[in-house]
């Protein structure tokens, strides 16, 4: 199956857009800790982390998070399943 | 845009494990917009209106201390001006009386006259109650209509409002020559004054010779025409004709132009000074007069409050603009263009399409920034213009 529509259609995988100065961050379950510095949230079979400098979050809605601010790297951490 | 038509809190959230209350959020789909961690048990967040009121009744909330910091949005500016009535009430009367006052004119203004006196116009505007400070009339047909019976020359009415100002222009009719019919007997008088040159007599007796001068008004061909002596010492009999001719005649005409030899300019220097004006009835405060320090500048009025009537209340802001002003050397070659410009302009508005020009003399004199050029023009010109006579039998 082709995989953006795999992604599209998925509502437990995690699915990070991004640019410089923003990241939509979809299929939003949790969030796990906050800062100006990070954030990292539940995203189904992931967690996902956005790091960078003065973050906000511009938009918390339909398990969706908008964050703004200067944008550094993207972790995802180890599938929850197999912990 | 959308949420403050909804209406929004800006809410503060003070408590352990932040997250959490962002999860429980997510979890009961209640939408936070801007949120800002403040410190490590702070954040502030901006929820929507109606969804502020689900977020206050979930039991979770109860470990966090939740103040709203400001209410944002339409409802809430609606509840708070309802809560003002005295400020509400205030409003509706100052709209009123924007709304009345504009139902008023202020200022008559007549535009396009030419020969017509102004203040004729606005005498008859007045006979039919169109008046500064009077009700603007809706029917501008019937003032027209009242325009044109009172004025024979006018040969079209515009009326329109700009805001308060009534705005009346006109056009004048062209005035046709007066023609006499040939069976009407006339005499040629001069129109103009001025030194013969020929005299060309169809009918009539010429009263004039070359070389004579003739002023304004002088009889140049009489359309008394006598026969010849019948018999000895009785005279002939007296014929009234209608005198036929041409008189041409050397006018000169006189005139002083001047020229500046230094062009003006004039530059914003960029710098600007604000003032306020407030005019109430004849008080008249000023405060650009007291604080701006410009020696060149330009104003400009903005106006805020201008009402006429039932209350003369004119609120506005000026801003001045200063001016850097400079005289620069024009060149020769500019200033005679624009002289020879001035003297063609004048020709063409003082003598007729007919008029021979034999000679054109100028004379310059200087005088500190002004040149000063006395121009005399010789001109061949027909004078001779009818005029009935009243024949005396």
């Amino acid at each position: 199956m082709d995989i953006e529509l795999l992604l599209d259609f998925s509502i437990n995988l995690p699915r990070v857009i991004l640019s410089g100065n923003f990241a939509i961050l979809d299929n939003v379950n949790r969030i796990l800790s906050f800062s100006d510095i990070g954030v990292v949230a539940d995203t189904g079979t992931r967690f996902t982390a956005v790091n960078g400098h003065d973050l906000k979050i511009k938009d918390l809605k339909d398990n969706r998070l908008i964050l703004i601010g200067k944008i550094t790297s993207v972790e995802f951490y180890t599938n929850k399943k197999e912990d | 845009m959308r949420l403050f038509f909804r209406g929004s809190n800006r809410i503060r959230v003070e408590g352990f494990k932040l997250n959490q209350f962002l999860s429980h959020c997510i979890k009961s789909d209640i939408e936070l917009q801007n949120i800002v961690k403040k410190d490590d048990f702070t954040l502030e967040a901006t929820v929507p209106k109606d969804r502020y009121e689900v977020l206050m009744k979930k039991k979770y909330m109860n470990q966090f201390r939740i103040t709203t910091i400001k209410k944002m949005g339409l409802p809430n500016y609606r509840r708070e001006a309802m809560q003002r009535k005295g400020f509400a009430v205030g409003l509706l009367i100052f709209l009123y009386l924007m709304y009345y006052q504009s139902l008023f004119i202020t200022e008559i203004e007549v535009k396009g006259q030419e020969s017509i006196d102004p203040s004729i116009i606005r005498t008859s505007l007045a006979e039919i109650g169109v008046l500064e400070g009077n009700k603007k009339p809706k029917d501008l047909d019937n003032i027209r209509e009242y325009l044109y019976d009172k004025c024979d020359d006018l040969a079209w009415v515009g009326i329109e409002y700009t805001g308060n100002k009534m705005v009346v222009k006109i056009a004048e009719k062209a005035k046709a020559p007066e023609i006499i019919s040939y069976d009407i007997p006339c005499d040629i008088i001069a129109k103009k004054e001025g030194y013969i040159e020929r005299v060309i007599t169809k009918y009539g007796t010429a009263k004039v010779r070359e070389g004579e001068f003739v002023k304004e008004g002088d009889l140049l061909i009489s359309g008394i025409v006598q026969d010849e002596e019948k018999t000895a010492g009785e005279p002939g009999d007296i014929h009234y004709i209608h005198a036929l001719g041409e008189i041409y005649a050397k006018i000169i005409y006189r005139f002083n132009i001047t020229e500046e030899k230094s062009e003006i300019i004039k530059n914003e220097t960029g710098r600007t000074a604000y003032g306020i004006r407030l005019k109430i009835g004849d008080l008249d405060i000023e405060t650009g007069k007291t604080h701006v320090t410009f020696r060149d500048f330009i104003r400009e009025d903005l106006d805020i409050i201008n009402t006429f009537y039932p209350f003369p209340i004119k609120l506005c802001v000026i801003e001045y603009s200063e001016l850097d002003v400079r005289a620069l050397n024009r060149d020769e070659n500019e200033i005679k263009k624009s002289i020879s410009y001035k003297i063609s302009e004048w020709i063409e508005k003082n003598i007729p399409k007919d008029g021979e020009i034999i000679n054109k003399d100028l004379m310059y004199e200087e005088e500190r920034n002004i040149i000063k050029i006395s121009v005399m023009i010789e001109s061949i010109e027909q004078i001779g213009k009818e005029v009935k006579m009243i024949p005396v039998y």
